[in-house]
Parts: structure tokens; C-alpha cells; sequence
């Protein structure tokens, strides 16, 4: 979910990662149940497969009508970077995110409710903003952490949030451990508050 | 939302007569209103929340009721007359969308080799022959005929891979049965069929039935064959978006295939029924 | 590549089923010429591949919300 969109999210076997509206064309299936032969998805429900473009490749029920090329998924934008996955609206030009060195991915938590911004995550933490990313991410200094780290969050409104870390790639076991107890900490900071 | 008069002028089961056993009073949920099935010493009767009395009668081995005064006949099934055959009904099952999804998605046979794979279809066998859609003005219902799909393994009875010819019925917008060939017997259809309780707009519970020409399984495994038919479709039927059904054309895109689909949706817009359906967002 | 004459009758409500029959052929990549249309009836011409003329024609009955279909033909021309 971003928003209030649902995203299905997949890879082919080419490496390169895809996010797509999670919607069949066809019969509206969510196309996350799919299952991804080579460098296609293909509808869990009726067969229907589309192409790494989101272009349908094909219709099982009719096995000789070549799908034109204008039957497509609402294809977004979708990048690898710093260990994440990136998403955009295919009508945003925004760059993707460059982050310098090599990251490994740590952990992705889903809390009750969204840092209102990438400064109110940064104070959640108790960390210190050493760069800010995206308005969504940035790299911070946590107390007793010995490396920098990446953190990113995802607003899916209703649904609450989901927050992402990362760890430098050379980082100890011991830093990647400590970051990944932050978990517990951030499920308490972004807690649905039960007066609400 | 009101149901509108074609909803609110049917008949439906809400359960089949052992379920009602042993209770004097059991709450069930028709058209997002609770209503009390009472059990007097054996004698079942249904009242809404006002305690006012409603219609109610049992057949085709379950207990209907209306919210109408006026309702329409109930359908009439005379194979639940024939001698030798056997009933196994399955029970209520909970499913989280529009009971119209479940009826459109019982006429489909192009889902058969991805969602039923090796049992109702298998991928090499994918295609869709052409088949008859035809509505049936004097009894208002839709029937499709002439409907082949090759299976490896058609029934509980079956023994083998077979071309299978159905045939499907849709008498009540929340009703539908299929007949398809008996792998046993010649010249007659088995039954299966789901009578459909709407509990919200994008809420129901499905009751469904067979009625078969079979002398070797036991109703434990009918029953267990059906039941696994079923839960393949509930996956796809709760991950279907959006979770009332779409009339409006842009919300998808049929084929060939998909004609009874068209024509039970071409019928409840006829009837101007609009409960349970979507309306057309040019956001989404 | 076929050419076929598809005629749509019925409570046809012009401006909407023009729009749907637009959004059907540019979703079909065919090529689409309307003939004629009246509340009553509407032709067009279409040009591709035989096997989606006939997904356009399936995608047709069911019409907008303030269109009711009766008939369609395609004919050859």
C-alpha cells in the first residue's frame, strides 16, 4: 500500500523490480497473488500474463488473439536503491534517490501510525539527522550505534506505516543487531494512542 | 444503502434445517438487517428486529425467508423430485464480497485450469470454446448452454480426464445451480448450486448443494470434494477489487469467455438492482 | 487486419456510448470510425485483428449505466 493505493510488487528474472497497480485489467484480481514465470506476471485468476512493461502477453482462454499492446497494467515507477525499493507515480519526474556506498536491508516494521515527517521520525528515534534523503528518508546518527544508518517510512494512511532501515554493507553484526532492537522502540513511539 | 425492489422482493436461504437445531433462538443477518430464526418445538419461524414475523419456508433442504410481504416465487428445481438422487449440503461459508461476485464467478470456466488446476481444468487446456447465453423471458432467468471445458477430474465420481458439457442457470440474482454431465449415468445432469445469503453490500455467506447420481462416495466425500472446490474460489473472490460488483464497462475488460459474465450483469441492470454493486470511480 | 461494421441498437443515449465505444477502441488499439449514430442506433467501422473486434463487441453489451443494448452486428464489408 502507498496511500491508499495497493501496489503489487514484483522481479523478474532479469533482476529489475516492478510495482504495478495490484489489479488485473481483466476481472480485477490482485495481481500480487501472481506468479512470475521469467520476466512475466501471470493473473493467479485467469492466466492473463503481462511482460516486464505491464503489456498483456497473452489470454490462456483464447489461445490465438495476439493481446493488443494498449491492454496494460497502471505500470509506477520502481528503482533499487540503498538496499530499498523506490516507488513514484509514473506522472512524477523525480529522480531516484542516489545513496552513496553499499547498504544492506535491516528491517521493515509496520506501526499504527505515521511519523508526521522525516524530522518527527528522527526525533522518534532519539537520533540526529546527518542527511536527509527524500522527505521520507534520511541517514542518522542513533546514540550507540557506531555506523550511520538509513531509515525510510511509508505513509499508507488508514493502514498505518511501514518503516525501513538499512545498515552500511561492512557494518558488524553487533550494529546490525542494535538496529534492528529499534524495532520495539518505534512500535511504542508510533502506537495508535488509545484515547483516539 | 435501501435494497432496491429486485433484491428485496427475492427469497433466501439462510440456512439448512439442522442448522437451526437444538436453539430456540438464532440470530442470522440478511440484507445488513439481524433477524431471529425461533425454534418451537421443531417449528422454525423468522422475525426482524422489530420482533415482526416474517415469510419464511423450507426447501430444497434449506430454510428461506424474505424481507418482502409481497415476495416473488421462489425458483422452481423439479430434479429435487427425482428419485435416487442424493443431497449433500455443504453448510454456510463466510465470504468477505459481494454474494454477486460469487454467483459471476460459479458461471466462470475460464478461471478453471489456474484456480482448480488438475481437478476442473488443467493449463494445456485453457481454451474457452464458444458457448450459447440466452435469456428466458417467461421465467426471467439466464441460462448458458452448450458449455465444454475439458477435466481431468470432473467430480468425486470421475475417473479420468473427460470433456465435460455444463450447463448454468441463474434464476435469482443471489442463486445459481450448474448441470453437467453425469460421469455415471447417461442422458442426465448432476446439480451443484449455491443459494447465496447477502449479509452486507460486500459481505455474504454462501450455502451451497449438490445433487448427484453417485452410489460410491460417501457424503463425506462429496462433501469434502465440494469444499475444496470452494475454498480455491474464496481466495480468489476476497482478493477481488473492488468487493462489490462492477456494472460499469471501464472498471474491466471481457472477452468471448467472459459472456455469461456480461449477460448476468446485462440482467440485474435490466432489473435495475443496486444493491451490492459498485459505482464506477474515474480515480481508481 | 479485418475491417467490420459493428451496429449497436438499443436506449443507446448518444454521448455516453460514443464515449464508452472511444474508450473500448483506443483500450483495443482499433481503429474506429463512427457512421452513424442516433439515440437509437450507432455504426461504426473498425479496423484490426478479427479477435479483438470481437472482445470490442463482448465489452459493448453491457453498456453505461444510462445505455441499454438490444442488439449488435458486425458484419463483413
Amino acid at each position: 500500500m502507498i496511500g491508499d493505493k495497493d501496489i503489487a510488487l514484483w522481479r523478474g528474472e532479469d533482476g529489475k523490480i516492478r510495482a504495478w497497480e495490484n489489479r488485473c485489467p481483466h476481472r480485477g484480481m490482485r495481481l500480487s497473488y501472481g506468479i512470475v514465470r521469467g520476466n512475466t506476471l501471470t493473473c493467479l485468476y485467469h492466466g492473463w500474463s503481462y511482460d516486464g512493461t505491464g503489456g498483456c502477453a497473452g489470454i490462456p482462454a483464447h489461445p490465438d488473439l495476439t493481446p493488443p499492446k494498449t491492454i496494460r497494467t497502471k505500470v509506477y515507477r520502481a528503482a533499487d536503491s540503498g538496499g530499498m525499493i523506490w516507488v513514484a507515480n509514473p506522472e512524477e519526474a523525480t529522480e531516484v534517490p542516489a545513496i552513496d556506498g553499499a547498504w544492506a536491508p535491516n528491517r521493515s516494521i509496520h506501526v499504527d501510525v505515521a511519523p508526521a515527517n522525516i524530522a518527527a521520525l528522527t526525533e522518534g528515534i532519539g537520533a540526529e539527522l546527518q542527511s536527509k534523503i527524500t522527505d521520507h528518508a534520511a541517514i542518522l546518527r542513533v546514540p550507540n550505534i557506531e555506523e550511520d544508518i538509513l531509515v525510510a517510512f511509508l505513509d499508507m494512511k488508514e493502514h498505518g506505516a511501514m518503516i525501513h532501515t538499512a545498515v552500511p554493507a561492512k557494518a558488524t553484526e553487533a550494529v546490525a543487531i542494535a538496529v534492528s532492537k529499534l524495532s520495539t522502540h518505534l512500535r511504542q513511539v508510533f502506537k495508535a494512542s488509545s484515547a483516539a | 444503502m435501501k435494497p432496491d425492489s429486485f433484491t428485496h422482493s427475492q427469497w433466501y436461504a439462510i440456512g439448512r434445517i439442522g442448522d437451526f437445531e437444538g436453539a430456540n433462538a438464532k440470530p442470522v443477518r440478511l440484507l445488513s438487517q439481524d433477524l431471529t430464526v425461533n425454534n418451537s418445538a421443531g417449528v422454525l419461524s423468522v422475525a426482524d428486529a422489530e420482533g415482526r414475523s416474517l415469510q419464511s419456508q423450507i426447501r430444497y433442504g434449506h430454510l428461506w425467508t424474505t424481507l418482502s410481504d409481497n415476495p416473488r416465487p421462489l425458483y422452481d428445481m423439479p430434479e429435487f423430485d427425482e428419485p435416487d438422487r442424493r443431497l449433500v449440503t455443504a453448510g454456510g461459508v463466510g465470504v468477505r464480497c459481494s454474494g454477486l461476485r460469487c454467483v459471476e464467478n460459479f458461471l466462470d470456466m475460464a478461471h478453471f485450469p489456474f484456480v482448480h488446476t488438475d481437478i476442473l481444468g488443467v493449463e494445456d487446456h485453457s481454451t474457452v470454446e464458444n458457448y450459447d447465453v440466452s435469456m428466458d423471458a417467461d421465467k426471467d432467468e439466464i441460462w448458458a448452454t452448450k458449455c465444454k471445458f475439458f477435466q481431468p477430474l470432473a467430480s468425486a465420481a470421475a475417473t479420468g480426464g473427460q470433456m465435460t458439457e455444463y450447463k448454468y442457470r441463474v434464476p435469482h440474482p443471489y442463486s445459481t445451480i450448474l448441470y453437467k454431465t453425469c460421469p455415471i449415468r447417461e442422458n442426465v445432469w448432476d446439480l451443484v448450486g449455491l443459494f447465496i445469503q447477502p449479509v452486507e453490500e460486500d459481505e455474504c455467506i454462501v450455502h451451497s448443494f449438490i445433487l448427484v447420481f453417485d452410489e460410491d462416495n460417501t457424503d463425506t466425500g462429496l462433501l469434502h470434494f465440494q469444499q475444496n472446490i470452494f475454498l480455491q474460489d474464496r481466495m480468489i473472490l476476497e482478493n477481488q477489487v473492488p468487493r462489490k460488483l462492477p456494472l460499469d464497462p471501464r472498471w474491466e475488460l471481457p472477452t468471448r469467455a467472459d459472456a455469461s459474465s456480461i449477460a448476468y450483469r446485462r440482467w440485474l441492470k435490466a432489473n435495475e438492482l443496486q444493491w451490492g454493486i459498485a459505482l464506477f470511480d474515474k480515480a481508481a | 487486419m479485418v475491417t467490420r461494421r459493428v451496429s449497436l441498437e438499443g436506449a443507446l443515449s448518444t454521448e455516453s456510448c460514443l464515449a464508452m465505444i472511444s474508450h473500448f477502441a483506443r483500450r483495443l488499439s482499433l481503429t474506429s470510425t463512427i457512421t452513424s449514430a442516433s439515440p437509437r442506433s450507432i455504426s461504426i467501422m473498425l479496423t484490426g485483428d478479427e479477435r479483438v473486434i470481437d472482445m470490442f463487441e463482448i465489452a459493448c453489451w453491457l453498456g453505461p449505466d444510462d445505455v441499454t443494448v438490444d442488439t449488435i452486428t458486425v458484419e463483413i464489408v
